[in-house]
């Protein structure tokens, strides 16, 4: 974990190179959240580039105290109103206990649909198949009913569709 | 007791078989054939080691002479990174990721080209191609060797 994290920072700062940068690359390409914590990543180097320091306010006792009458107030009519009302606090005792019952239910339903899939409805096998690609926005052409081959054939830019993408 | 004893016998034995199992599945090796060709249309030969190579493409594709740059046969364990040098300095590297009943799932790449991941069954052929070089386009055939279970 750590040594991911690491490597996030480092690919962050341009300083990953060669086989390193093309293996943390496909990790990212695979992992939605190590996608999100570049991003998030680059979002913060963004707001520190671009924020404008303000100087701290020396004193904001006198706003924050003209507001705590109001905020009790507010806190207060919440309260009330939400004993007039019935909540759902009796129930949380079932929820918190048949949720473990429902994951073992809903993991049960995926098993034996898989199973069903699988076992009886399962396509024939492929003899290959392109599982993930992505050219980085090139168009590239697939051809993949050759018998026993298959050609992944990159176009020239602009001459069809292509980029990235999934596939059986 | 000796009931007790059979047990412990059965588990054991069962661990000690999913173990030899697991290991040998890690330990087991692959071999990829990599060949980086080029294909132009100047007149020229076909290259006799690009036969099937040729034979695949020239069903689709149009052109005139076929010339082998380089052939490598990489041994590979599963998670084992095979690179080759294309003209040009780029890189095209090839990752055994896991082996099943339908064939070995590989990650390909062709540097500042393509990404991919493909399972091919033993002895398929996987061509990648198009870039432009030295007035044809290069090719880069995959084909992964290795003895069923």
């Amino acid at each position: 974990m750590e040594t991911q994290q690491r490597d996030l920072n480092a690919y962050h700062d341009g300083e990953l190179n060669g086989l390193r940068r093309w293996m943390f690359e496909r990790r990212l390409r695979r992992s939605p959240r190590l996608r999100a914590e570049l991003q998030a990543l680059e979002r913060l180097t963004r707001c520190i580039q671009t924020s404008d320091p303000e100087p701290a306010s020396v004193d904001v006792w006198d706003a924050i105290a003209l507001r705590l009458p109001a905020i009790d107030a507010q806190s207060d009519a919440l309260r009330r109103g939400a004993g007039a009302r019935p909540t759902l606090a009796g129930a949380d005792w079932r929820v918190a206990y048949f949720r473990p019952l429902a994951a073992v239910a809903v993991a049960a339903a995926l098993a034996l649909v898989l199973y069903l899939g699988v076992m009886q409805g399962g396509a024939p096998p492929v003899p290959g198949m392109i599982r993930w690609l992505d050219t980085g926005g090139r168009s590239v052409m697939v051809l993949e009913d050759q018998g026993d081959a298959t050609i992944v054939w990159l176009l020239e830019d602009g001459a069809s569709e292509g980029g990235s993408g999934e596939a059986v | 007791m000796k009931r007790f004893s059979v047990g412990l016998l059965v588990v054991v034995s069962g661990l000690l078989l999913a173990g030899s199992t697991a290991w040998s599945q890690a330990e087991r090796r692959f071999s990829v054939k990599v060949t980086v060709a080029e294909i132009s249309d100047t007149a020229g030969k076909i290259d006799p080691r690009a036969a099937r190579l040729d034979r695949n493409l020239r069903q689709k594709f149009k052109y005139n002479s076929l010339k082998v740059i380089e052939e490598r046969r990489l041994q590979l364990g599963l998670d084992e990174v095979g690179s080759v040098a294309l003209p040009g300095g780029r890189m095209f590297r090839v990752q055994p990721l896991d082996v099943g009943e339908r064939g070995l799932l590989m990650a390909v790449g062709w540097e500042g080209e393509v990404m991919m991941d493909m399972r091919a069954p033993s002895n398929h052929l996987l061509v990648i191609g198009g870039p432009a070089h030295a007035g044809g386009q290069l090719v880069v055939s995959i084909e992964p060797h290795y003895p069923s279970d």
